[in-house]
């Protein structure tokens, strides 16, 4: 899978549970600069992940998935 | 960075200080909405009763509590612990509060767990550490799921919130099942 490909996958997965515009979803977005991006929201994201992608993260790789870049990053070393 | 136990990447756990006792630990444990689904939450808490409870601690190996610090300002922001430690079993009870509500939102919680799992199973090598939650506290639902804690049963109406009767779910992850997940990360 190119990275392009599951960069639109996983916005458009975070737009979905964020309840926002996948064009409001930058890289550097986190829970510091989306409102909504709570603790639970972020458990259902990293969860949904998981599912999405047919893998399963380690804990230090879970305490990794701070922003979108490192969200991406960490899930292609998966793939 | 004082006396780090245990260091991730926004946080690190440390033994609670006379600085906590100080701050606004005791303030934590008084609060409406952060006590919500703790047994501690029908009593007002104060400073003196929180330094009994830090007193309590220094030569206590049944209970293990934990101060989670911000890395980036030395900030107290919670406490994580493992409680009823029983050294024949090798199990525990864990626990968080994060009573700083300013970070309750980010993902400070979800590390402090995935720290204090890896102090449960590598430096005080138990075997089993079980979490119990109120079943309409989503968010340790939710936290327990994400960690892989497996349901073992329900306590029907264990608990009384706000005047109605709340099931308590029994969990528990083993730690033959956190190797699995982690060892290759070690």
């Amino acid at each position: 899978m190119k990275k392009s490909d599951i960069q639109v996958r996983i916005k458009n997965i975070i737009s979905a549970l964020m309840e926002i515009p996948v064009d409001q979803i930058k890289d550097d977005s986190s829970p510091d600069t989306i409102e909504v991006w709570d603790s639970l929201r972020h458990i259902n994201l990293v969860m949904t992940l998981e599912e999405e992608f047919g893998v399963q993260f380690s804990d230090n790789e879970i305490a990794e998935l701070i922003n979108v870049k490192l969200i991406i990053a960490v899930l292609m070393e998966k793939l | 960075m004082y006396n780090p136990y245990m260091v991730g990447k926004q946080i690190y756990l440390r033994h609670p200080s006379e600085e906590d006792v100080e701050g606004k630990w005791h303030e934590w444990f008084s609060d409406e909405e952060t006590t919500k689904f703790l047994e501690l939450r029908f009593w007002p808490n104060s400073k003196e009763s929180q330094r009994d409870f830090y007193n309590s601690l220094h030569n206590d190996r049944t209970k293990l509590v934990l101060s989670i610090v911000l890395l980036s300002n030395d900030q107290h922001i919670g406490v994580i612990s493992l409680s009823n430690i029983n050294w024949v079993h090798r199990s525990a009870d864990i626990g968080i509060v994060i009573g700083e509500k300013k970070y309750t939102k980010g993902i400070y919680t979800t590390e402090a767990f995935a720290l204090i799992l890896k102090v449960a199973f590598l430096r005080l090598n138990l075997l089993n550490v079980r979490g119990g939650y109120c079943k309409t506290n989503q968010s340790i639902e939710a936290m327990l799921k994400l960690f892989k804690f497996k349901i073992v049963g329900i306590y029907e109406n264990m608990m009384s919130i706000d005047g109605r009767k709340e099931d308590v779910v029994a969990t528990y992850l083993d730690r033959e099942s956190w190797l699995k997940r982690n060892i290759h990360t070690e």
